[in-house]
């Protein structure tokens, strides 16, 4: 579904990921983990092109080179990446952005019905809606309007970054299933960028991958997770021990 | 291409004047005014402030045409002139929305029609020509009181060569809840537009009036300088909503002001699109005790355009209230200017006001500046201002372009977005031309 081929990025003259090899294949959920600055989330923005990062390398999806593709065309074609610090957009409703990004393919009044009951069934506040995007919301439910807008959009890859921070027990269970429901199906990529396994619980993974200093240095099952809760990522070397669990 | 009926040749003079108030067939008095008006008009200098105003040549301008005959119905307006009606979605908004329309071509009103039941209410909603002969008391009582000849350079000019312009009625107790509606435009390129709107309601009355105006012809440099009088007695309410699109060749220079009475209300809803340069700052005095004033305004500047645009609150009695919110948006190498004023008069205490003025700034090129003045001459008063300059965030765009929106759709979204709490303020259909304008000139595809 979606390959990183040598995918080199930097931001001004720092190195931030070093020839990544990754494959990321439909109807499986991987998990990235790894300590702050290791490269996760500038993994995920170069997914879909930011402009403040250089590259190198390639990135395909569904065997088609999207490497010279502009965000908005990789948007188009089904790559949706969440932010783990959504922009306040003032006077800007999240219908009013859903109205223009789905017009021609979504009627105007389902998009409308589809974000009432998808707020719903998360337990959204019906005014978050109304209001200006990300404006005066709390940390949950900016991370509830992410999720409504990857459920409206219906992309193929799915990155969710930090997706999970700041939830109380009960937000984190409503998004882990509304997550699960929609996106873990056969068709479909799901990448789960976390620092804490509490989201694994709902949404099992397929492989997890850690990552320290730009680079993966380590990828296996979903026992990875366990040994990473017990260790951390420091004060051992990952790359050795963790190969033993490689398989 | 239009043909006029009746068109005087380029310049002014007393003569050009004195065929004016002839053609229209004006009582003297209107001739002694205008030929005063002309006098004034000789002995003041062009402003040192504001917009450049050095390519403004008064002598290569033509101060009046008629294009039609006064039309009575719809269906014998020009085919050309409809189109342009058409595109911007007058004869289905008159059909839903509107008590009345008047559209006033070059500078004589031709099409009007005012429902029934106005009539019976006793409103007047007429062309100004025709009030100054069909209710010459009424026009004589208010015209040119608020905005004498003297007040300034482009007031003195316009009282010197008005024609149309609307006049509106609103007698005791009269509540008019549809929107009474003018658009105005020019389609000859080197005639200058200079209407006088005059506006009353009387006590306890309330009314809303919009115009719009649009340029769809480009020629050589034009020149549009009206003056708009309202006055809002007792306890009255008026709202006045403009959307100014002139095209980017037209000097607009407005002098708008109204009187406020006691517990009146008086509010001005200002949208400058258009123009290549602008200078209008709508004016309450509020007069009366608790009186309140609003502006309301939102403009954009795009590539060779200058809006200087803004607010005059000025508090002359006790406990009055005024606001002012001011959005502008710059891009490529326009350039906005809040400039405002708030004042406290001796009389005014126990008076507030408030100022917000926000600058959106597209690009490096773009300019953006505020110059309010606050004079206080008064204590116990209650001052607040807040003034703001963004810049288009990449981080923004951004987000938007990943939920797959392309650059200038971004753009035009983060735009409305801003405007927004203005374009609340309109009705609907305005605001949607409003928006759908900003969008397409977001989209570079209008001059």
């Amino acid at each position: 579904m979606l390959k990183l081929d040598n995918l080199t990025v930097k931001a001004k003259t720092k190195l931030i990921l070093e020839n990544l090899n990754l494959s990321f294949k439909a109807g499986r959920t991987y998990v990235i983990m790894g300590p702050n600055g290791s490269g996760k989330s500038t993994l995920a923005k170069s997914i879909i092109a930011d402009p403040e990062y250089e590259y190198r390398g390639k990135i395909y999806f569904k065997a088609k080179d999207i490497t010279n593709l502009s965000t908005e065309d990789r948007a188009k074609l089904g790559l949706f990446v969440s932010f783990q610090n959504p922009v306040e957009l003032s006077g800007i409703s999240l219908f009013d952005l859903m109205k223009l990004t789905l017009k021609r393919k979504v009627r105007i009044l389902e998009i409308k019905r589809q974000i009432d009951e998808l707020a719903k069934q998360i337990d959204l506040n019906p005014e978050v809606i109304k209001s200006s995007l990300n404006q005066s919301v709390s940390g949950g439910e900016a991370k509830k309007l992410e999720v409504i807008q990857a459920c409206l959009l219906n992309p193929e890859v799915i990155v969710f970054d930090e997706i999970d921070t700041g939830l109380d027990v009960d937000a984190l269970g409503q998004i882990a299933n509304l997550i699960k429901r929609r996106f873990q199906k056969p068709d479909k990529t799901l990448i789960i960028i976390t620092h804490n396994s509490r989201i694994l619980n709902h949404l099992r993974p397929d492989e997890v991958l850690i990552m320290k200093n730009g680079q993966v240095v380590n990828q296996g099952g979903p026992n990875l997770v366990k040994q990473i809760d017990r260790y951390g990522f420091k004060g051992w070397n990952l790359k050795a021990k963790l190969s033993k669990l490689h398989f | 291409m239009t043909d006029p009926a009746y068109q005087l040749p380029r310049g002014l003079n007393r003569d050009v004047i004195r065929k004016i108030s002839k053609h229209k067939k004006e009582p003297d008095w209107m001739l002694e005014f205008r030929l005063n008006a002309y006098k004034i008009f000789q002995s003041k200098h062009k402003p040192n402030w504001g917009v450049d105003l050095s390519r403004l040549d008064f002598n290569d301008l033509s101060y009046y045409s008629v294009a039609f005959g006064k039309k009575a119905t719809w269906s014998e307006i020009p085919k050309e002139i409809k189109l342009v009606y058409e595109k911007l979605g007058i004869p289905e908004a008159e059909q839903k929305f509107l008590a009345g329309v008047s559209t006033q071509l070059e500078s004589q009103v031709i099409y009007e029609s005012l429902k029934f039941d106005l009539e019976r209410q006793g409103v007047i909603f007429t062309d100004t020509d025709t009030a100054v002969q069909k209710y010459p008391g009424l026009f004589r009582k208010y015209f040119a009181k608020l905005v004498p000849p003297t007040d300034n350079l482009f007031a003195a000019l316009n009282s010197a060569v008005w024609s149309g312009g609307s006049f509106v009625y609103v007698p005791k107790g009269v509540q008019i809840k549809r929107p009474l509606q003018a658009y105005f435009l020019i389609n000859l390129a080197r005639i200058g537009q200079f209407e006088i709107t005059l506006i009353i309601v009387e006590e306890g009355g309330m009314a809303h009036y919009l115009e719009g105006c649009t340029a769809p012809i480009y020629r050589r440099d034009s020149l549009h300088a009206a003056v708009v009088e309202v006055f809002v007695h007792n306890r009255a309410r008026l709202r006045y909503t403009t959307v100014q699109n002139w095209s980017k060749n037209v000097y607009n220079l407005t002098t708008k002001r109204a009187r406020v009475e006691e517990e009146a209300v008086m509010e001005w809803v200002d949208g400058n699109i258009g123009s290549l340069a602008t200078m209008k700052y709508p004016a309450c005095l509020l007069v009366g005790k608790r009186a309140h004033g609003e502006t309301l305004s939102v403009s954009f500047a795009d590539s060779g355009q200058h809006q200087d645009t803004g607010a005059k609150m000025v508090h002359l009695a006790k406990k009055t209230t005024s606001r002012i919110i001011a959005k502008s948006v710059s891009k490529g190498t326009g350039r906005s200017s809040y400039r405002g004023l708030v004042k406290f008069g001796p009389q005014a205490a126990g008076s507030s006001a408030f100022v917000s003025c926000d600058a959106l700034i597209l690009n490096e090129t773009a300019r953006s500046d505020t110059y309010p003045i606050m004079k206080v001459s008064t204590k116990r008063i209650t001052l607040k201002h807040e003034a703001t300059v963004e810049k288009l965030e990449e981080k923004k765009l951004l987000y938007l372009m990943s939920r797959g929106l392309n650059r200038s759709q971004a753009e035009g979204l983060l735009v409305s977005g801003f405007i927004s709490p203005v374009l609340k303020e309109i009705p609907l259909e305005y605001a949607s031309e409003l928006n759908r304008l900003i969008n397409l000139k977001m989209e570079g595809s209008v001059g």
